[in-house]
């Protein structure tokens, strides 16, 4: 009896429990994620000048006048050229790399391999971009001595500071990207892959290079997916070449979005403009995921894993 | 056997081309490491072999400094790294064990937050740390960074308590166990080993965030790693041995902390497919 009516007025209550639970997070995150989201909504269409300013509506002017803006527009072609171009390298190179990998028929040597090959993963980024920025070095880089060494002198240039090759040195970095979040996802996929479909392609005598275009790449949709995604938003979001290497020069030659954003408000304190620049950026990103998961989706109608 | 066999039994020609994929990536940390220990001298001279003798001074030279950084950024990391496990097990929990209303509505508005780049927030977010006093503090870089990080760690915290079986929970509530009692007995020693994951993709992000400190924290001397070595390669820019032997450092700890975490680093990373 007691017991019962302990539990009754228990329950009166514990529709509130899972709500506890979420509350100390939920707090967190409206404090520091959605209120300032929403905030930047705002700002994004108020002229704002300096840490001490403060906002005045002005409709869409950010907008129209970053559309107008030359070094902003050729940061966002810069961006169109470093993503497309990066995300095709780094999806062709780590797919070769991983089904290289798993190809081997000792599993250990399958393990040391990934191993040695996503040792810069645990680097800190910074350092693998200073010691990129030193392969590139003009006078006592990596790249110009060796060229100077093998004979090849005259092919040696200012890689990072001359327009003409800025954007596709940093584009560059990291090469051959196997140290990469998509090598760990094409490698964990292929060695899950199931067995059954392979043991019957073998049996049917298909040769590794059908297998790789016919079985695996079609099995690998989502994981290929996930890795566009990743790279696309990777180089939308692009910054730390910029912060570290270029500071977006020689002229506008790799100027980024976020390092225009940065550079906006930080330099300039123009708060407002930075805000829209912010906007736009989020804008894409999400035009981007939704094409590519909607591409996904749509080839998807036969195989799925 | 024939030689064409042999090569094929141990896949010499995938081995000699992973060699050269191998040789690509680490070269240039090859590199940095093996110029530390050369006076610029060395450096010139002999600038792709090792040189005798070793200059371990560099380091000495450096270390002061890079210490620093590093102490800094351990101030700010490990605190994260316990807000953001704590959080994501009371969230993880709160999300596989209970139906309540709204759950499923809840829980992809903040995987949504995921699709929201930080550097969007950035300046609301400086502005409100600067009206609540909390720039140049370490809360001012710990609780925005714990709040980048949970989302992806409460979603790994559920998917794992979802996978425990119900029987456990069961046994220990007819006990008399409330849900609080059991989500500090049962889930929370359960879930330690779980956290594996949620260490690795925390400590790799707070240790190379460089955009917030540098925008949060005005005193250099408050930096962490990522955000110092960019101030400290003003300082050497031409002096190579120790200018690499920084760079060095600054590895080292992560480097030493994943030696003991590798296979749960690379099965973490993979999972999030």
């Amino acid at each position: 009896m007691t017991n019962q009516h302990q539990s009754a007025s228990g329950a009166r209550w514990d529709w509130l429990t899972p709500y506890l639970f979420l509350a100390p997070a939920f707090l967190l995150l409206i404090a520091l994620r959605y209120l300032p989201a929403v905030q930047a909504v705002y700002y994004s269409f108020t002229e704002w000048k300096g840490f001490f300013g403060s906002p005045e509506f002005v409709g869409f002017s950010n907008y129209s006048k970053l559309f107008h803006d030359q070094i902003f527009l050729a940061s966002l072609r810069n961006m169109v050229v470093y993503t497309v171009v990066r995300t095709l390298l780094v999806l062709g190179m780590t797919f070769f790399a991983a089904e290289l990998i798993y190809s081997l028929r000792n599993p250990t040597m399958q393990f040391i391999w990934q191993v040695l090959l996503i040792i810069p993963m645990i680097i800190p980024e910074i350092v693998v971009f200073l010691v990129w920025g030193f392969v590139f070095n003009t006078q006592t880089g990596i790249l110009n001595t060796l060229l100077t060494a093998i004979g090849l002198g005259s092919w040696a240039q200012p890689w990072l500071s001359q327009s003409s090759t800025a954007l596709w040195a940093i584009t560059f970095i990291g090469f051959p990207f196997v140290a990469s979040i998509p090598f760990l996802i094409f490698t964990s996929s292929l060695q899950g892959m199931p067995g059954e479909v392979l043991e019957a392609a073998k049996l049917d005598g298909c040769n590794t290079l059908r297998r790789v275009l016919h079985i695996d790449l079609p099995l690998m949709r989502g994981p290929i997916t996930l890795a566009v995604i990743l790279l696309i938003l990777e180089g939308i979001r692009v910054l730390l070449p910029q912060l570290v290497l270029t500071g977006g020069g020689p002229g506008s030659s790799t100027e980024s979005p976020a390092n225009y954003l940065y550079r906006t408000a930080f330099q300039y304190g123009d708060f407002g403009l930075a805000t829209a620049v912010g906007m736009i950026m989020l804008l894409v990103g999400l035009v981007f995921s939704y094409l590519s998961l909607r591409i996904r989706y749509q080839e998807a109608t036969d195989v799925d894993i | 056997m024939s030689i064409s066999k042999r090569l094929r039994q141990y896949d010499i020609p995938q081995q000699i081309v992973l060699g050269i994929f191998a040789f690509l990536t680490l070269f240039p940390f090859f590199f940095m490491v093996m110029s530390s220990f050369k006076t610029n001298e060395q450096f010139f001279k002999q600038f792709w072999t090792p040189a005798l003798p070793l200059h371990p001074e560099n380091y000495t030279r450096v270390f002061p400094r890079v210490a620093m950084f590093i102490g800094n950024s351990l101030l700010y990391s490990i605190p994260t790294l316990i807000l953001v496990s704590i959080l994501a097990m009371l969230t993880g929990y709160g999300f596989a064990r209970f139906r309540f209303r709204g759950r499923e509505t809840l829980f992809l508005l903040m995987l949504s937050l995921m699709m929201l780049p930080a550097i969007l927030t950035l300046i609301p977010l400086f502005i409100q740390m600067r009206d609540w006093g909390w720039l140049n503090t370490p809360h001012g870089v710990i609780l925005p960074w714990t709040s980048l990080q949970i989302v992806f760690a409460t979603y790994i915290m559920r998917v794992f308590f979802e996978k425990l079986p119900k029987e456990v929970f069961e046994a220990a509530r007819l006990d008399g166990a409330n849900e609080w009692q059991l989500f500090m007995r049962i889930a929370v020693p359960l879930a330690l080993p779980g956290l594996g994951t949620i260490a690795v993709l925390d400590l790799l992000f707070t240790w190379n965030d460089v955009l917030w400190p540098l925008v949060a924290l005005l005193d250099r001397d408050r930096f962490p790693i990522a955000s110092g070595l960019l101030a400290f390669r003003g300082d050497f820019q031409t002096d190579y041995g120790p200018l690499f032997a920084g760079y060095t450092l600054a590895s080292l700890p992560l480097i030493i902390f994943f030696v003991f975490m590798i296979r749960r680093f690379i099965s973490g990373l993979g999972g999030m497919v």
